[in-house]
């Protein structure tokens, strides 16, 4: 079986909260542009960061039951994955 | 005079001091002083929540693009209000959408009695085929009219909206037909090459 790996990242809008927003006198608020512009780099830093917490090997456990438990309902006495 | 010409050379002084360290880069250019600066992200931190065990099973998606046009009416400034009878203009917010759609089957629930298995034939009752997942990213947006007039709130409900068209243009482009047929291949394969001469797959509508 293929190691598993990430296949998708779903960051829904109404789950993106603006927490604290202050400019100073001498500027312009933020943009709704900029905000995106933030939200994008937020959005890489996951996708950089999610790595770390190694959801592959979750993935690969979970992955190895569901495939475990469907050959053992299809007849098969004793499954051995790699 | 000699006051004046002492003045000039001390404002000269000045300026060529302040010209020569903007070009050192020790102080900023009268241009970096209006100049918006670039956005920096914070060292942020990522927290795990939770990892939820999931069993669906992907085997189509739909890769969609739609524009939202949203007007909605605003209060004029008073001195324009004193030229126009309307006391109201409109306001323009445009913003382009582009958005996956993933389709599939939630195999989750998959029971012992779905799979009949005889000899070398088997057959599978599987669930009916679904829309699994829409994704719009914050990426997966761009801004195109925003005259400055919308908040933060209402553009994030704006965005929301995107969500429903782009899974009905999906449905409309045949993606839950397109998902069931892979399903059903993906299934039969997968069924002979584990020893099985007849695969039956059934979808339970």
């Amino acid at each position: 079986m293929p190691l598993g790996k990430i296949i998708s990242l779903n960051i829904t809008p109404d789950e993106i909260k603006v927490l604290f927003s202050e400019t100073s006198l001498l500027r312009n608020n933020f943009s709704n542009k900029k905000i995106n512009t933030i939200q994008i780099m937020g959005e890489k830093d996951i996708k950089l960061k999610i790595k770390n917490f190694e959801i592959e090997l979750e993935t690969a456990k979970n992955a190895k039951n569901f495939l475990d438990k469907w050959l053992r309902m299809s007849g098969f006495k004793e499954v051995i994955i790699n | 005079m000699k006051i004046y010409t002492k003045l000039i050379i001390t404002i000269l002084a000045i300026i060529i001091g302040y010209f020569v360290c903007a070009n050192a880069g020790l102080l900023p250019s009268i241009k970096g002083l209006f100049k918006e600066k670039e956005i920096q992200l914070k060292e942020t931190v990522l927290i795990l929540e939770d990892v939820k065990s999931i069993s669906q099973f992907f085997t189509a998606t739909a890769y969609e693009v739609i524009a939202i046009d949203t007007i909605k009416q605003i209060s004029k400034s008073t001195i324009m209000s004193v030229f126009s009878k309307s006391k109201t203009e409109p306001s323009r917010f445009v913003i382009l959408a582009k958005g996956k759609c993933m389709a599939g089957k939630d195999l989750s629930n998959i029971k012992t009695e779905d799979i009949v298995v005889k000899d070398s034939c088997v057959s599978i009752t599987i669930p009916k085929t679904k829309i699994l997942t829409t994704i719009v990213n914050p990426s997966d947006f761009e801004i195109y009219i925003d005259d400055g007039n919308w908040s933060n709130e209402e553009v994030k409900g704006i965005k929301v909206t995107a969500l429903k068209p782009i899974e009905l243009l999906a449905i409309s482009d045949e993606l839950l037909k397109k998902a069931s047929e892979r399903t059903k291949l993906l299934l039969t394969q997968f069924f002979k090459s584990i020893g099985f001469k007849q695969v039956t797959v059934i979808e339970i509508e």
